[in-house]
């Protein structure tokens, strides 16, 4: 028997005046049970006042459910700390053993942990991540929307070289398969056709390559100015940073934000302007003493 | 043994340091898998491939003194990993509970034995029945006896957050295991408690 169920008082003639009870707290104070539940993990583990006590218990005394959870609490007492620890069978630790032999030792993981900081510890560590993310089941959810954003940002923003994409993707989609040259070519001629795709898109993909590579030396070359105006503002910021020459190392940060910005701009526009490209315009305009 | 000998021996690669570690610690891991499926075979598993992802992480283990915390924390990962592809890829059917196995000795018991099984078996059920955070209070405070600082750590919750939900748990708990011990012929188990 549980012992905070001792001293209770019995049934006796309250049971007659329950109904009477139940009716005067339903238009006053509401039921008492929220209360007693949330006393009875003290009763439980002794920790309650005296008064509470007897309070608690004579509402055990007339309210069924209370009382019921008021037992099971008791014996959950005493039973939940047996439960740490559970016999999982005469094989399980065999069958432990031989799934982790054949795998790395920890001192091998250990070093390789240590020392993983290559390109293959990149790899290895990028795998772990991947195959961890793709048992989430929200990833797909979260890899889709990441990739959404991306989407907007490569072709939807003003100032992104891919921004005439998805144009072009809709308007060949709408002309059909018959006006994409290198499908129309294989839909014609079959096999042949394939093979004559092939050789030009081979073709394309070198000059595509070439095309590519002029683009980055222009976009360097365009940049470069500002991109050195940037550097020698930043330097001379720095110098003037560490005379204690705020005034002087606060201007030349915001001219090197200036020409930073401009560099920005010629490498993603390409644009020829020379009052964007740097430089020498701005830096110009700083005032005289 | 010495446990932070048995853990530097086992970072080492020793094993038999290993084999005995699994073995001390068996009962602790199956225990807390079974909080979070509720299904013995299935637990059973889960424990394995935790006790594999330890092996794994071995060396990330810096202090021996902590193991029993950090044991619990990997445990914890991956039984929350298993339900969340539980219930990405739920089971084809439900399995009875009727079907667990025994939790305790298998061999003929006496009455009270028999009785600690079933409200055993009671208690299993009813943790499914709890929300995911009162289910891992009871499995960590009342179960495993973890500090409340420790829950609190690993559950990245308020100390007094825990505290609170941790007399409401036990409520709850016990008031799904009478809603579980009602039907036909049920409510024996509370009831004997109080002949």
């Amino acid at each position: 028997m549980n012992d905070f169920l001792k001293g209770m008082p019995g049934d006796r003639d309250r049971r007659r005046d329950e109904k009477f009870v139940q009716n005067v707290l339903a238009r006053t104070s509401g039921g008492a049970c929220a209360k007693a539940l949330g006393l009875l993990p003290d009763l439980t583990d002794h920790r309650l006042e005296d008064l509470d006590r007897q309070l608690v218990q004579a509402h055990l005394e007339h309210c069924a459910p209370c009382r019921q959870v008021a037992v099971t609490m008791g014996w959950l007492g005493h039973l939940l700390p047996t439960m740490a620890e559970v016999d999982p069978g005469p094989v399980f630790t065999a069958a432990v053993v031989a799934r982790t032999s054949g795998a790395l030792s920890p001192a091998e993981k250990a070093v390789r942990a240590g020392g993983n900081f290559g390109p293959a510890g990149l790899l290895d560590r990028l795998g772990r991540w991947w195959q961890r993310q793709l048992e989430k089941p929200q990833f797909a959810l979260q890899f889709a929307y990441v990739a959404t954003v991306l989407i907007l940002a490569l072709t939807a923003t003003p100032w992104s070289p891919l921004k005439q994409a998805p144009g072009k993707a809709l308007g060949l989609v709408q002309a059909g398969p018959q006006h994409i040259p290198l499908v129309s070519t294989v839909l014609d001629r079959g096999e042949s056709g394939w093979q004559l795709v092939m050789g030009r898109v081979g073709g394309q993909m070198a000059d595509g390559r070439r095309s590519l590579g002029r683009a980055w030396t222009m976009r360097e070359e365009r940049s470069r100015q500002a991109r050195q105006a940037t550097a020698a503002h930043l330097h001379s910021g720095w110098d003037h940073l560490g005379a204690g020459d705020l005034s002087e190392a606060g201007y030349d940060g915001l001219q090197a934000a200036r020409t930073g910005a401009a560099a920005w701009k010629q490498w993603w526009r390409g644009t020829d302007s020379p009052d964007d490209a740097d430089g020498n315009s701005h830096t110009a305009g700083k005032p005289s003493p | 043994m010495n446990l932070k000998d048995l853990i530097i021996r086992c970072q080492d690669g020793d094993e038999l340091a290993w084999e005995v570690l699994v073995r001390q610690h068996q009962g602790r891991v199956c225990s807390i898998a079974l909080g979070y499926v509720g299904e013995q075979d299935e637990a059973n598993d889960l424990a394995q491939e935790i006790f594999v992802r330890v092996y794994e992480n071995l060396h990330t283990c810096e202090d021996p003194d902590r193991f029993i915390y950090w044991l619990t924390r990997i445990a914890r990962n991956a039984c929350i990993d298993h339900l969340r592809r539980r219930k990405a890829r739920p089971p084809r059917q439900d399995i009875p509970a009727e079907e667990m196995t025994a939790l305790s000795d298998s061999r003929p018991t006496p009455e009270d034995d028999w009785v600690r099984s079933q409200r055993k078996r009671l208690v299993y059920r009813a943790l499914q029945e709890l929300s995911e955070i009162n289910r891992e209070i009871i499995l960590l405070k009342d179960i495993q006896d973890l500090p409340l600082d420790e829950i609190a750590t690993l559950l990245s919750l308020p100390l007094g957050t825990v505290k609170s939900r941790s007399s409401r748990a036990r409520v709850e708990l016990a008031q799904a295991i009478n809603g579980l011990d009602t039907g036909p012929g049920g409510g024996e188990l509370g009831a004997e408690a109080v002949s």
